[in-house]
Order: structure tokens, then C-alpha cells, then sequence
């Protein structure tokens, strides 16, 4: 069995599988700046470092900006480029409406708004005191120094733990079972199995060493990927835990992987009926507290975890992947 | 062309039989009522992610007797932790949010004494005055019903704006595109089902040597558009499908440039493959790199110029309603058309046995480019064609240096560049190097540089690029590419040490550039 198990992964390191995928999962790691970057635009568009006021025309009430135009004017110069935004102020008893008008150009509309914002939000407050309804003042302190929150930082944290390491544990755990659903159907199609078979090995033995291999293979790169992101600064407070819980993912989808292969007997059955079951998971796996998938980056994170569900899935998939070959096992009669 | 098609149909008709086809609508319908399931229930993987002393009203806090953030009524005090500091822009969220119910309640509309409407207008001057469109943003309608029955709209010049949708300026939002995002998914989605199968198949034919016997009685080209057409066909009818379906009847062309990259990468990829096990793992990176390709840039589609490369950009425009530029279109679909197009072609070049079986890697890579490449001409037109590959590279470059300290930015961007762009002229000279083939390849490489110039893809980014000039880069492809053809004509062996010098003289020559137009 130790034989087979030897096999694949010289086949595996010889054929650079290995360097590829890690280098998947390095290049995951490092767009995933770029991802985070893109959300944190999309949610908050300081971050592009805009800066600066925009050139605005005010027609109608002109308490907020100094001068004002007419509505000609001011469509003209909107329509020349000249300013950036054209404003209609109106006032109605106590209130103010505003109708931004702004050029059909999001990357306009972004820095017009970023800064225009700003200022609105300023005059509502400077409103809100002058007609005495209290505005919230919250100051932050660390270690007694006054300190300023970056906006966006929860936005970050939670990309980090709860979608990308749990896309990392998934990815991981389906990188496996194709390896596996891969090494049973090469051994069956090319009939390299009839031969394995004329040899002292039983199915059972081919059966287990085709799981254990990329078994094998899931854990060493999860414990790669694992470093690189604390290398990278971000902080998993229990390893060991991930690492198990996240193992236990790649357990189920290898078990499930083995089942299909040695049932469909050929690679692209195999694959296709895998990845449709895989992608039905994937928003369960992402999106609930509870699902293995977010245990791992709940625990990286150092946060609360359902310690019981977490030993349940680790008792199922572990259970499942060792009575996989005696409940299926390929080549036999 | 179509007997290939239609034993690739015959083929697929005896494999998924009843039972196979049974399994895979259960699969089907387990994904799909899962997904159902998972969408419908909520998020809720953040819930008591945080930890705070007192009881917030957010699911994402808990009680804890060392909590996160500690708050007092007035202040917060935090850890310096990122969970700490995440915790504290959550809480002061919350408590904002709070505070507002709270002076809504007790003040009415008074604690908004601002509204706001955004539109957005295109506004086309005329001799006799000027003309505008509008488009309202996306805003809640709700709380303001009243005053906006006070005010009918404002005039402007005879074109009256409706004024319907007012919010408090906290509320605004630039344009946000998550959404259109999923949409966007949606028309691509389909294909990676097919065009695994498509690969799964035209993998399996390959390893069990099927395609040498066709080879005997179909020509290369037939043999590949045969297996492909059914299985692209399925691919564009599901786009088309998903474009109907959003009542959008031409988005789909905006997906086809990236269906038709995925299939014909993953041609090229099985016919390079040695086994089912390394076919996957590249399958997987290509598809990868080729969905991030098509998708990271349109994230940035509201502030970056570059991103309307991506044909998804385009699709996203055209969803929102917004007419898509021809000639930003035609650049689009041409970069992703092209490479396509290459891929194809080497594809049906790697159809050959000495290369299906056997060799490494880097031998393969040599014989498709000698198979391929076979005068000064076809040098000249790989060497043109080849800058798509070189942009798309370094816009991954660009992406993945994103993560390094400021100062080292920008060198690693430019070793990455120099690396990209010899590594492509290597691969053309490689097969026949001699001074004519490293002359044609640095002017075929120089003519694609500035057409994308021309072409205005690269215009606002031609100092990361450096492609702004024009003869001391043509000196700089010359120099690069004649070394390299030299050194690797006196053996193979020396591939690394020419390509590793090639590499050196363009990074030195980026580097000179850069400092002296800083």
C-alpha cells in the first residue's frame, strides 16, 4: 500500500501538480489584496485617496455655497466640463433638498461624492445643533491615546476569516478530490489497475492508498497555506485547530470524490457530477457559522466556535474516509 | 469538421445514460435546493464574531467579560489588535445607527434637516442650448413621501427632472456594481460545467490515443472544432439563455470573448498535459487566471481606465443600461479574440503524437513553437499578436505586486515586466535562433507595443508600461532578443543564462527609464 502511496506523490512532485497548486494558492493569497482592495472601493471610496474639493455649481438656495447661477449656467459649465457637479438647493420650511446633478461618469461620480458627502453630512450636523437635536460624538482610546478607527477595518477583517480562509479550506479540500477522483480513473481507464491487481496488493490496499494520497497532499498544503498567511501578518490565533477542522473538510469531499470515481469508473462522469455536488456546497460551506468552512476561519480569527458541531464534522469526515474503501472498493469483481 | 461533432454527441450519448443522467440531476437538484437554502436562510458567518461588555443590538457582538471593545456610553476603548479595531468600527456602525433611530423617533424630520437626490445626467451641448438624459441612482424609496410631493421637480432649461427619491447625505453611495457582479456570473457560470466536460473528453480521447487514430482520416483543425463546437454551442445558448432571462437579449456577446478563452486555454492545456492529474491541476490555474482576468478588472471599473479590457466591464455597462463604446468593444473583444485565436492555433499544433506523449514540459513548449513559427513572417505576426499575453501578464503583475511594501513596488513590477516580455520573445526565438528570427520577433513585439498605444489601451498608463517611446525601446528589443538568439544558438543548455540575461538588460533599462521621467 506504502508502495502505491510513494507512487503518486513522486508522480505528483514530478509532474510539478504540486508546484502548480501551490502556486494557485500563493497567487489566491496575493490578489486577494487586490480583491479586498476592490471591495473597500466599492464600499468606501476614500480609500482611493481622493482628495480635495470638488468644483461645484449651486443654483437655487445659496446658504451652503457661496455664489450661485443660474440653471442654464450651471448646465452649461457641467456640460463643458468646467465643474464637476451642479447642485439644486431648495429649501422647504426646516429643510434643504439637494438634487446632485453629476455627469453620466462613475469615476466622477465617485470623487464628486467622496468629497461632496463629506460636507453635506457636515451641514446636516451644523443643522441638527441649530435646531437642537443632539449629534453623536464618539471618541477611541487605545492604551489611553486617543486613536482614529480606519473605516472599512471590520469590512477587511471579515474578508480575511470568514470568506478567503474558508475559500482556502474549500479550495483546498477540492483540489483532493479531484487528485482523488484523477488517480482512481487513471488506474480503471488505462487499465493500469488489471496490473496493480496481479501483484500481492488487495483492492482494499489500492483502495486505501488512493484516499491516503491526497489526504496527504490536502494537509501539507493547508499547513502551507496556513503559513504564508501568518508570514503575510495576518494572525491565526489556533493553528492546530484550523488545521484539524480544515482537514476534515478535505476528509468528506476526498471520501465523496472516492465514491463517485470508483462508482462512474471514468474521469469526466466522475468530475462533472463532483463539481456540480461542490459548487450546490460552496454558498452553504461560505455563508453560515456553522458550516466547517467558516469553523476554520472563526478559529483562526481566535473568535467563538461551536466546539460540538466542530467535532462532530470532524468524527463524520474522518469516519467516512477511513470506511470508504471497505464500503467501495475498486477492482473488485 | 461536423463527423468529429457529431461521434463527440454520439460518444456523449452513450456515456450518460439513464442512470448517469439520473445522477446527475440529483446532483443537480441537491446543488440547487442547498443554494436555494443557503441564500434564503442569511448570512450569518459573522455572527458573534465580536465581543463588547455591553449587550449591542448586532448580531455580529457578544457578551464577554474580556471583550474586544470596551464601551462606556461615550467612549470605546479597543485593543491594538485587527480584531480589536474591527470590532470598534462595527460597534461605532451600530451605535450610529442607533442614534439615528433614536433622533428619528424623538425628532421626526427634524433629525434629517438634509436630503439629497442623486442623478446622473448626460448632458450634449447644441447650438441651441443643450439636451440631457437622465438616469435616477438607486435609492430606497419610503420615508420622505411627503416632501417630495412638495416638490414637483426643478427646472432646468425646459427639461424637467423628476425628484422623486431623497436620502439623508449619510445614506449616499457611489455607484456600486456587487450586484451586477453576480449578474455577470451568471452568463459564465454554465461554461465551466461544459467546458470541463469538453476537456475531460478531448483529455481522455488524447491519453488513450482516439486522436491518432483520427488524425489518419481528419485534418488537425477539423478535429479540434469538432470536439469543441458542441460543447461551445452549449456554452452560448446557456449565455444566451441568462441574457433573455434578464431580459438583456445581446448582453451575452460580451461573454463570449471570455467562453471562447476558457475553451480553447483548456484545449491547450490537454494537449499539453502528460496525465489526468496534471491536466487538472493546469486546468484549474488556467481557469482561474482567466475568470480573474475577466472579473477583477471590472471590479475596478469605476476608477480605473484599463479595466474596459475586460469584455465584463463592457457587459456591466451594457447592464446598467449605459451604451458600451464600439472602439472600446472592438479592443476588448480583439484582446481576448486574439489570444483565443493563438491558443487555438497552438492547440492544433500540440495535435501531434510526438508532443502528446512524453517530453517535459519545456521540450513540449519548444516543439509547438518550431511547429508553429516558421519563418521571419510568422515570427513577426506571433511576436505582434503575442502583446495580448504580455498585457494580460503584467496586469497580473501589477495585481500581485500589490501586496509588497511601497518601496519595493515598483522594482518588482518592473523585473516582472522585463520577465513577461523576454520570456514571450524567447519562446518565438527559441525554436530557430538566428539573427532574422530575433530581428522580426523585437520588431513584431515593438509594432504590438505601440498599437496598443495607438489603440489608447495603454495611453493613461504608459509610464508603468513604459511604452511611450519609440526608439530606445526598439533598441531595447533588439539588443534583448539578438543576445538571446546568440547565446542559445551555441546550445539549448544556455537557455536560463540567455533568458535571465535578456531579463537583466530590460530591467536595468525600465529602471534608467523610470528614474529619469519620476
Amino acid at each position: 500500500m506504502f508502495e502505491i502511496i510513494k507512487k503518486d506523490i513522486t508522480l505528483m512532485l514530478r509532474e510539478r501538480t504540486f508546484a502548480s497548486i501551490v502556486f494557485l494558492l500563493i497567487f489566491i493569497a496575493s490578489i486577494s489584496s487586490v480583491i479586498t482592495f476592490g471591495l473597500l472601493i466599492l464600499y468606501n471610496p476614500d480609500y482611493l485617496g481622493y482628495s480635495g474639493n470638488a468644483r461645484i455649481a449651486v443654483v437655487g438656495d445659496c446658504s451652503i455655497a457661496g455664489e450661485c447661477v443660474d440653471a442654464g449656467t450651471a448646465m452649461r459649465a457641467l456640460a463643458e466640463g468646467r465643474v464637476d457637479a451642479v447642485l439644486f438647493i431648495t429649501k422647504v420650511g426646516n429643510l434643504t433638498y439637494i438634487d446632485v446633478i453629476l455627469p453620466e461618469d462613475d469615476i466622477k461620480a465617485i470623487q464628486v461624492l467622496t468629497s461632496l458627502k463629506k460636507d453635506l453630512v457636515e451641514y446636516e450636523e451644523k443643522l441638527r445643533e441649530e435646531f437642537g437635536v443632539p449629534n453623536l460624538d464618539l471618541k477611541v482610546f487605545a492604551d489611553g491615546v486617543e486613536v482614529k478607527v480606519p473605516s472599512g477595518s471590520s469590512t477587511i477583517f471579515k474578508f480575511i476569516y470568514l470568506i478567503l480562509i474558508p475559500l482556502l479550506a474549500v479550495t483546498t479540500a477540492v483540489v483532493a478530490a479531484g487528485l482523488t477522483i484523477d488517480s482512481v480513473c487513471e488506474e480503471i481507464q488505462t487499465r493500469a489497475l488489471e496490473v496493480l491487481l496481479s501483484t500481492p496488493l488487495t483492492p482494499f490496499k489500492i483502495s486505501m492508498a488512493k484516499i491516503l494520497t491526497p489526504f496527504i497532499f490536502s494537509t501539507s498544503l493547508t499547513v502551507i497555506w496556513l503559513s504564508l498567511l501568518s508570514i503575510n501578518g495576518i494572525d491565526i490565533a489556533k493553528p492546530v485547530e484550523a488545521l484539524v477542522i480544515s482537514a476534515s473538510i478535505s476528509a468528506l469531499f476526498i471520501a465523496i470524490a472516492y465514491f463517485t470515481a470508483a462508482y462512474f469508473k471514468d474521469r469526466e462522469r466522475a468530475q462533472l457530477v463532483f463539481s456540480i455536488f461542490a459548487a450546490g456546497l460552496l454558498p452553504l460551506l461560505v455563508t453560515k457559522a456553522k458550516s466547517p468552512a467558516v469553523m476554520v476561519g472563526r478559529v483562526a480569527a481566535g473568535t467563538e466556535f461551536d466546539i460540538i458541531a466542530a467535532a462532530s464534522y470532524i468524527l463524520i469526515s474522518f469516519g467516512l474516509l477511513i470506511i470508504s474503501p471497505i464500503l467501495m472498493k475498486i477492482g473488485e469483481k | 469538421m461536423l463527423r468529429v461533432a457529431r461521434f463527440e454527441l454520439r460518444k456523449s450519448r452513450r456515456r450518460y445514460g439513464k442512470g448517469s443522467m439520473l445522477l446527475i440531476t440529483l446532483a443537480s437538484l441537491f446543488a440547487l435546493i442547498v443554494s436555494y437554502l443557503s441564500v434564503t436562510t442569511g448570512i450569518d458567518s459573522d455572527s458573534g464574531i465580536y465581543s463588547t461588555n455591553v449587550l449591542i443590538n448586532d448580531h455580529s457582538f457578544i457578551l464577554s467579560d474580556d471583550p474586544d471593545v470596551y464601551f462606556d456610553g461615550s467612549s470605546i476603548f479597543v485593543k491594538k489588535t485587527d480584531r480589536s479595531l474591527a470590532a470598534a468600527d462595527e460597534l461605532i456602525q451600530t451605535l450610529k445607527e442607533q442614534h439615528r433611530e433614536i433622533i428619528e423617533e424623538k425628532y421626526g424630520k427634524l433629525a434629517h434637516p438634509v436630503l439629497v437626490s442623486v442623478k446622473y445626467i448626460t448632458v450634449n451641448l447644441s447650438q441651441s442650448g443643450y439636451e440631457t438624459t437622465q438616469r435616477e441612482a438607486g435609492v430606497e424609496k419610503g420615508k420622505n413621501q411627503t416632501e417630495k410631493k412638495v416638490r414637483k421637480g426643478v427646472e432646468v432649461n425646459k427639461t424637467t427632472i423628476n425628484t422623486t427619491n431623497y436620502k439623508p447625505p449619510e445614506d449616499i453611495k457611489t455607484p456600486s456594481l456587487v450586484e451586477k457582479m453576480v449578474l455577470a456570473f451568471l452568463f459564465i457560470i454554465p461554461s465551466y460545467f461544459t467546458v470541463q466536460v469538453f476537456s475531460s473528453s478531448l483529455l481522455e480521447d488524447k491519453l488513450l490515443r482516439r486522436l491518432e487514430v483520427m488524425l489518419s482520416a481528419v485534418g488537425r483543425v477539423d478535429i479540434l472544432l469538432g470536439k469543441l463546437l458542441p460543447y461551445l454551442s452549449l456554452s452560448f445558448i446557456s449565455a444566451l439563455a441568462v441574457s433573455l432571462l434578464l431580459n438583456s437579449p445581446m448582453a451575452f456577446i460580451f461573454a463570449l470573448p471570455v467562453i471562447f478563452l476558457l475553451f480553447t486555454a483548456q484545449s491547450f492545456v490537454v494537449m499539453i498535459s502528460r496525465s489526468y492529474r496534471e491536466a487538472t491541476f493546469l486546468l484549474l490555474v488556467v481557469s482561474l487566471l482567466i475568470t480573474i482576468y475577466a472579473f477583477i478588472p471590472a471590479v475596478f471599473s469605476t476608477a480605473i481606465p484599463l479595466s474596459k479590457i475586460s469584455p465584463i466591464t463592457l457587459l456591466l455597462s451594457h447592464l446598467r443600461g449605459e451604451s458600451v463604446n464600439l472602439w472600446d468593444a472592438l479592443v476588448s473583444f480583439a484582446h481576448l479574440g486574439v489570444m483565443a485565436a493563438i491558443l487555438f492555433y497552438l492547440s492544433t499544433k500540440a495535435l501531434n503524437p510526438d508532443i502528446a506523449h512524453g517530453r517535459s514540459m519545456i521540450a513540449k513548449l519548444i516543439e509547438i513553437s518550431r511547429l508553429s513559427v516558421r519563418n521571419s513572417y510568422q515570427a513577426f505576426l506571433f511576436a505582434f499578436l503575442s502583446v495580448s499575453f504580455a498585457l494580460m501578464a503584467e496586469i497580473f503583475a501589477v495585481m500581485t505586486v500589490f501586496i509588497l511594501p511601497q518601496a519595493l513596488m515598483i522594482p518588482a513590477l518592473i523585473v516582472s515586466v522585463a520577465i513577461v516580455e523576454e520570456i514571450i520573445k524567447g519562446v518565438i526565438i527559441v525554436s530557430q535562433p538566428c539573427m532574422r528570427r530575433a530581428i522580426a520577433t523585437a520588431l513584431g513585439f515593438f509594432t504590438g507595443e505601440k498599437f496598443l498605444i495607438v489603440a489608447n489601451v495603454l495611453q493613461e498608463y504608459s509610464l508603468a508600461f513604459l511604452g511611450q517611446h519609440l526608439v530606445f525601446p526598439l533598441a531595447l528589443h533588439l539588443l534583448t532578443a539578438i543576445l538571446f538568439a546568440s547565446i542559445v544558438r551555441k546550445s539549448y543548455s544556455f537557455v536560463p543564462y540567455a533568458l535571465s540575461l535578456a531579463v537583466a538588460i530590460h530591467a536595468i533599462y525600465n529602471y534608467v527609464v523610470v528614474m529619469l521621467l519620476v
